[in-house]
């Protein structure tokens, strides 16, 4: 049967014509998809995507509404009838993409998340060319790339407040840590080792030097808790100690602890905390050491080479409104020592949960009492170190040791 | 931490058993609170089991002392285990805290800490 030319040839022209615009589409997918997403802007990159999508899906018009958002791209009278349906909610009664009227031309809206959660959006034509289900399946990836956009967009945005806070987190720890003293005050006649080191990047344990007159004032203490809340209450009890150094004899710390307690406790007991807290005085040559104690441990003191603990006269700061504890006079002779740490070097454990304890502690203490203050301070706390291993730490670990100037041999 | 809260007519306890630390804070509150529901009780909390405590812990002991007693009520440490003695001691809070020694539990309905009955006397 002879072949009609004329009919493969249009048969030729409607394939080729087919072939372009699929090679379109491909085009346009690729653009669609390489829309970038690198931006907080994503109403930009939305806008992209939509102008893409006309070309995929051969629209002369569409919106996207997202809440009080509304974006339009193209133009012509579908683009208004398109608008009313999205904004006033009309046609949207299934999720998936599917064609609705529109009193001239044709359109296909479809639901933005879950549920419609994001939104909506619509594509239409000028002309009554209706969208087929290839049609669909495009609006369908239109969709999903838009999904996907919003996603991520949100992701990132959680991300850059998580690193903010994370951020400010670090710096309300540091400036709460710059409160401590970077190194033992220098004074004739007394020797000081001083190192506290927070558990995590702030803590409630606290050390706190003031020379006054030739005396030197201390506080070592521990806020109950950990991390940040702990700092925040450990900057006011040092602000409170410092006032205190200045407005007490020496021989009466156990007043100035009382001061302390007294600026304390209505903002303690409003956070439901407490702060354990040793507060004492020393003058060089004086041998001996004035000190009260408001329910901190360890605090010990070593004299010919036996290590006494020196009890609570009070409990802690925050307790109990207006307590006041006694001043005890601790000898501080040649080659003695007085011990002042946190309860983190006992409560350290090692790999197997075991604490250093405080038995081990004082046997430490004993076994170096004949070091220099510097060498005891540095190889207990080296001590509570090796037996954690690679354990964290449990706590904050301080410590501070004052004892009589040596003469070197 | 293992908790486990006894209630009764008149008597409510709570025997804790374990660490006691910052960690078990939420699920000691959840077992405390709910006792608080009528004025003037009385709440025992046994240690007896109580191998360590720290700060955290002391702190919340005393804020349920502090709720026990606005609302008339009081709290009872009952049975100190020998380190809750000893940090008791060392912290000078066993003179704040109300104690008892040797305290029997009460007959009624014994639940864990998520309210699930554990057995019925």
């Amino acid at each position: 049967m002879p072949t009609d030319v004329s009919s493969v040839d249009l048969d030729l022209a409607l394939v080729t014509e087919a072939l372009i615009a699929s090679q379109d589409q491909l085009a346009a997918l690729r653009a669609l998809i390489g829309v970038p997403i690198d931006s907080l802007d994503d109403n930009t990159a939305l806008e992209s995507m939509l102008h893409e999508a006309l070309e995929l899906t051969d629209s002369h018009c569409a919106v996207l509404v997202r809440g009080d958002v509304v974006m339009e791209v193209g133009g012509g009278q579908q683009l208004f009838e398109l608008r009313r349906l999205l904004t006033c909610g009309i046609g949207l009664s299934r999720t998936e993409p599917h064609p609705v009227e529109l009193p001239v031309g044709s359109a296909v809206v479809a639901s933005l998340g879950d549920g419609g959660s994001q939104g909506c959006l619509g594509f239409a034509r000028r002309t009554d060319t209706r969208y087929r289900t290839g049609d669909l399946h495009l609006i369908d990836t239109v969709v999903a790339a838009i999904n996907k956009l919003t996603s991520l967009t949100d992701l990132h945005r959680r991300g850059v407040r998580r690193a903010a806070i994370d951020h400010e987190h670090q710096l309300a720890s540091t400036l709460a840590q710059a409160i401590l003293p970077t190194a033992p005050p220098a004074l004739d006649g007394v020797d000081v080792f001083a190192r506290s080191i927070p558990a995590s990047l702030a803590g409630g344990d606290f050390i706190v030097f003031e020379v006054l007159d030739g005396i030197l004032w201390f506080a070592v203490g521990d806020v109950a808790g950990k991390g940040l809340p702990a700092a925040i209450v450990m900057t006011r009890a040092v602000s409170a100690a410092r006032v205190a150094f200045h407005t007490h004899a020496e021989d009466q710390p156990a007043a100035a602890l009382g001061a302390v307690g007294d600026e304390l406790f209505d903002y303690l007991s409003g956070v439901g905390l407490f702060v354990t807290m040793a507060v004492g005085s020393y003058r060089p040559g004086s041998g001996v050491v004035h000190l009260a104690n408001a329910g901190h441990s360890p605090v010990l003191s070593v004299a010919d080479g036996r290590a006494c603990v020196v009890p609570a006269s009070m409990p802690p700061i925050g307790v109990v409104r207006a307590m006041r504890g006694r001043t005890q006079q601790i000898r501080l002779g040649p080659n003695d020592l007085l011990v002042i740490g946190s309860d983190g070097l006992a409560e350290q454990e090692d790999i197997h949960a075991v604490m250093y304890g405080y038995d081990r502690l004082l046997r430490r203490v004993e076994q170096r009492a004949h070091l220099t203050v510097n060498e005891f301070g540095d190889g207990l706390m080296n001590d509570v170190q090796d037996h954690a291993g690679d354990q964290p730490a449990s706590d904050d670990r301080t410590l501070v040791v004052l004892g009589e100037s040596r003469v070197a041999p | 931490m293992r908790i486990r809260t006894e209630t009764g007519a008149g008597h409510h306890s709570i025997s804790l058993a374990g660490r006691f630390d910052a960690h078990e804070i939420d699920g000691y509150r959840m077992a405390f609170e709910p006792l608080l529901s009528e004025p003037g009780t009385v709440v025992r909390v046994d240690l007896a089991s109580v191998v360590f405590v720290d700060s955290s812990a002391l702190a919340e002991l005393l804020r349920s002392q502090r709720a026990a007693r606005e609302s008339d009520g009081d709290l009872v440490l009952v049975n100190l285990s020998d380190p809750v003695r000893i940090i008791l001691e060392l912290t000078a809070l066993e003179q704040v805290f109300t104690t008892e020694t040797g305290a029997s539990a009460p007959v009624g309905v014994v639940a864990d800490s998520s309210g699930r009955p554990v057995e019925t006397r």
